[in-house]
Formats: structure tokens, C-alpha cells, sequence
């Protein structure tokens, strides 16, 4: 009864989060995240008949729902990159970095882990799961550290898709991992923190994707021009002197 | 016990960094002429003020506690020291803050460089955390010993406070170069240009 009700209320936020989607107009604005939701929603409405009336074949289909999932959030993180930096070109520098690199560790970890492994090895699969999700949340990490190192407004909207999909990956990997450690016992605790936090993630999506919301356009200092190299070499410079400062006091 | 360490230490950390994000005010571009003017303003009393060989051998210099030492008394002693303490801490966290307000100079205008270099961004960056470690653990130096207790603090650090000082003003004439140091000395005290 608690995991239908479970399922129903999901349903139901992510429904609401297409209707808004579509009536704002806010697909064009983030075409990953509701190419990500669609596929959710379709799979989970899709899945739905086969849980109450063919169990037995459910956990199968549930690994390659996990699996599509877990691309399509790819895909959201490719989204939050383009947003949060389009204005700020020095930082999307950076930040594709960090991105390009997690990308091409989890393109080798596929090669590696996933093509010798059968669909329906649960155990193997389950696994699997979580260490693309410590994938994901290691972008995730790299991004923030770009954002908050950068200090960079992201707007309302991009701030709650990187608080909802950086609370379901980071839950699902808190408790992929305990449940491996503690065993049979944590079942269920596991039944209950990856639905809440996913359903806690589909409620700061609602409330922060209700309307369209974007960041503040940066102001523009007036002297910016391709200067980095002078500018970065002085700042350089300046910071060189100030460690010698401080490492002389720190050495008596 | 490591696998499940490394894999809940990812997870927490993602949760943390999201809850700083969440704190963190955003940064807006510091461009314009007032505030460059004001950061030249700021940097001046620093440097007239705060970072004077003198006034840091002054508050470093065992001098002071030689004078109090001769008084004989030991609660003034105390007093002194904690005194002392506390006034090296102020000075401390008066060059962390100037380390921000360098580096806050420095993001604000480089994530907008089209052609940045990625490495010596990086470079930077470490350097920017480790200078702010470093006096993140001389203040607890300070915090945890007595203010005398690295004898050559004092004397090495006044040695190079003018460098980076003069350093630094250097950097900010860099970054104004259309505002004539002339117009920052006849600029309102909130920083706009007269």
C-alpha cells in the first residue's frame, strides 16, 4: 500500500512538473532536464502494471529503468553546465573540463565493467548503479566547486535541478553503499530513504520550476578584453609574494 | 569498511557542497570604476595602516613584553599577553580578508576572459586555498601558543609586508589602468568618482 501510494505521489509531482513545463514553455529553456523527466515518467507509468500484476519480472525491468535513468541524468548534468556558465566563458572553461574528464573515466568504466555483465545479475547490476552514481556525483562535486569557487548565480530554476538531482544521486549512493555493508537489515531502511529523498527531490523541483526563473544577467566590467595571460599573470605574482609572507612567518 | 568510507565520504560531500552553494552569495563583477577606486582606497590604508614594518614589529617584536616583564607583576603580564593575543589574531584575519578581496578581484573578472588558461586558473586557485590554509593555521598557531611564540614571525613578516603590499598596489594599477591614481585620492568616501 506505502509503495503504491509511494509510486502514485511520484507519478503525480513529476505530471506536475510536465504540466508546468509545457504551459511555461520551459522545455526550450531546458530541453535535458524535461527530455530527462519524459523519460522517467514514461517508464515509471509503463513499469506501474507490470509491479502490481507481474512481479516476478519487475526487478529485471527495474535495473534497466535505473540504467536509462542514470543516462538521461547524464544528460541533466550536461545541461546545468550549459546553463550555469553560458555567460561566464573563463569559468565554462573550467568547467567543461571537469566534465569532459568525468565523462571519459565513465566511457572507460563502461567499457571495463558493463559489457561482460549480465542484465539480469541484479547484485552485479546494483553495483553498477551506484558506482555511476558516485560518477555523477563527483560532476556534480567538480560543477559546484566551479559554481561556488566562481561564486556564479545560477537563477532559481538551474539552483533547484542541481539541489533535486544532487539529493536523489547523493541518497541513492549513501544508501546503495550501506545497504552492500549492513546487509538484509538495511532493507528496510533502503524501502524508505530512496523514495522519500527521490520524492523530496520532485518537490524542490515543483516549487523551484514552477515558473520560468533564469539568473541575473552579470554585469560587465567595462575594461574586459583578452588580456588574461597579463591579468592572471600579475594576480599570480601578487599571490606568489603574499604565500612567501606567510610561509616565512609559518617557519621560524 | 574503506569501500564504504570512500563511497559515503563522496556522498556526504556532495550533500555538503550543495548546502554551501546554497549559503554562498554570488559574486558580481568588480569593474567598475568605483569599486576599483575603493579597492585602491582599501589596499592604501592597508598599507599606511595595517602593514608597516614597523607596526607589525611592533605587535610581533618581544620589546613590549621585555618593558612589561620589568614591572614585575605578573597578572599585568597576563594581561598583556592576552591582550597581545589577540591583537596579533585581528592582524591575522586582516590578511586572510585581504587574500579574499584578491581573490574575489581576480574570479570576478577571469571567468569572464574568453581565452583563459585553464592551468594557470587551477594553479591559482590552489594557490588562493593555500594561502588561505596557511593563515587559517597560523591563526590557530596564534590561537593555541602565545603571540611570541615563533620569535622570527614578526621580523620576516616585516620584511615582506611592504613586497606584497607594494605588490598588490602594483596588481590593482594593473587592473585600473584608464584611473589615474590621482583620482583615487579625490574619490568620495563610498568610493564613487568625483
Amino acid at each position: 500500500m506505502g509503495t503504491s501510494l509511494l509510486w502514485i505521489a511520484g507519478i503525480a509531482l513529476e505530471s506536475v512538473i510536465l504540466f508546468r513545463f509545457l504551459r511555461h514553455r520551459l522545455y526550450a529553456h531546458y530541453p535535458f532536464f524535461f527530455a530527462y523527466l519524459v523519460v522517467v515518467w514514461s517508464l515509471e507509468i509503463a513499469l506501474w502494471p507490470v509491479y502490481r500484476y507481474h512481479f516476478a519480472s519487475y526487478s529485471r525491468f527495474f535495473w534497466a529503468d535505473q540504467f536509462l535513468n542514470l543516462l538521461a541524468g547524464f544528460g541533466v548534468l550536461f545541461e546545468i553546465v550549459r546553463k550555469s556558465f553560458q555567460r561566464y566563458p573563463g569559468a565554462r572553461t573550467f568547467a567543461i573540463t571537469v566534465v569532459t574528464a568525468m565523462l571519459a573515466i565513465l566511457c572507460g568504466y563502461f567499457v571495463f565493467r558493463l559489457l561482460p555483465l549480465s542484465v539480469s545479475d541484479h547484485e552485479g547490476f546494483s553495483d553498477l548503479e551506484r558506482d555511476f552514481r558516485t560518477i555523477q556525483a563527483l560532476t556534480l562535486c567538480g560543477v559546484l566547486v566551479v559554481i561556488s569557487y566562481y561564486r556564479i548565480e545560477v537563477g532559481r530554476n538551474l539552483f533547484g535541478i542541481i539541489a533535486g538531482l544532487g539529493l536523489y544521486v547523493g541518497s541513492t549512493i549513501l544508501s546503495h553503499e550501506l545497504k552492500s555493508y549492513v546487509g538484509p537489515a538495511f532493507n528496510s531502511a533502503w524501502g524508505v530513504i530512496q523514495p522519500y529523498a527521490y520524492l523530496l527531490s520532485l518537490i524542490i523541483w515543483v516549487l523551484t520550476l514552477w515558473s520560468y526563473a533564469p539568473a541575473a544577467a552579470p554585469e560587465m566590467p567595462p575594461e574586459i578584453d583578452d588580456g588574461y595571460e597579463a591579468f592572471a599573470r600579475q594576480t599570480q605574482h601578487t599571490l606568489g609574494t603574499m604565500k612567501a609572507a606567510v610561509s616565512k612567518a609559518d617557519r621560524p | 569498511m574503506m569501500q564504504l568510507v570512500i563511497f559515503l565520504a563522496v556522498a556526504v560531500g556532495l550533500l555538503v557542497l550543495l548546502l554551501m552553494a546554497m549559503r554562498r552569495q554570488p559574486l558580481h563583477a568588480a569593474g567598475s570604476a568605483g569599486e576599483l577606486v575603493t579597492a585602491k582606497r582599501t589596499l592604501e590604508s592597508l598599507q599606511l595602516g595595517l602593514l608597516p614594518a614597523e607596526l607589525v614589529d611592533q605587535i610581533f617584536g618581544e620589546r613590549d613584553l621585555t618593558y612589561v616583564a620589568t614591572i614585575g607583576s605578573n597578572e599585568i603580564r597576563t594581561l598583556f599577553l592576552s591582550e597581545r593575543k589577540r591583537l596579533a589574531l585581528t592582524w591575522i584575519r586582516r590578511v586572510r580578508k585581504q587574500v579574499r578581496t584578491l581573490k574575489d578581484f581576480h574570479v570576478s573578472r577571469s571567468r569572464m576572459f574568453t581565452q583563459m588558461s585553464r592551468w594557470r586558473e587551477m594553479s591559482l586557485a590552489l594557490d588562493f586555498a593555500g594561502l588561505e590554509a596557511r593563515c587559517r593555521v597560523l591563526q590557530l598557531l596564534l590561537l593555541w601558543r602565545r603571540p611570541y611564540a615563533a620569535p622570527d614571525f614578526a621580523r620576516r613578516t616585516a620584511a615582506t609586508a611592504g613586497r606584497v603590499c607594494s605588490t598588490l598596489d602594483q596588481s590593482l594599477a594593473f587592473l585600473t589602468p584608464s584611473i589615474p591614481v590621482s583620482l583615487g585620492s579625490e574619490s568620495d568616501a563610498d568610493g564613487s568618482v568625483v
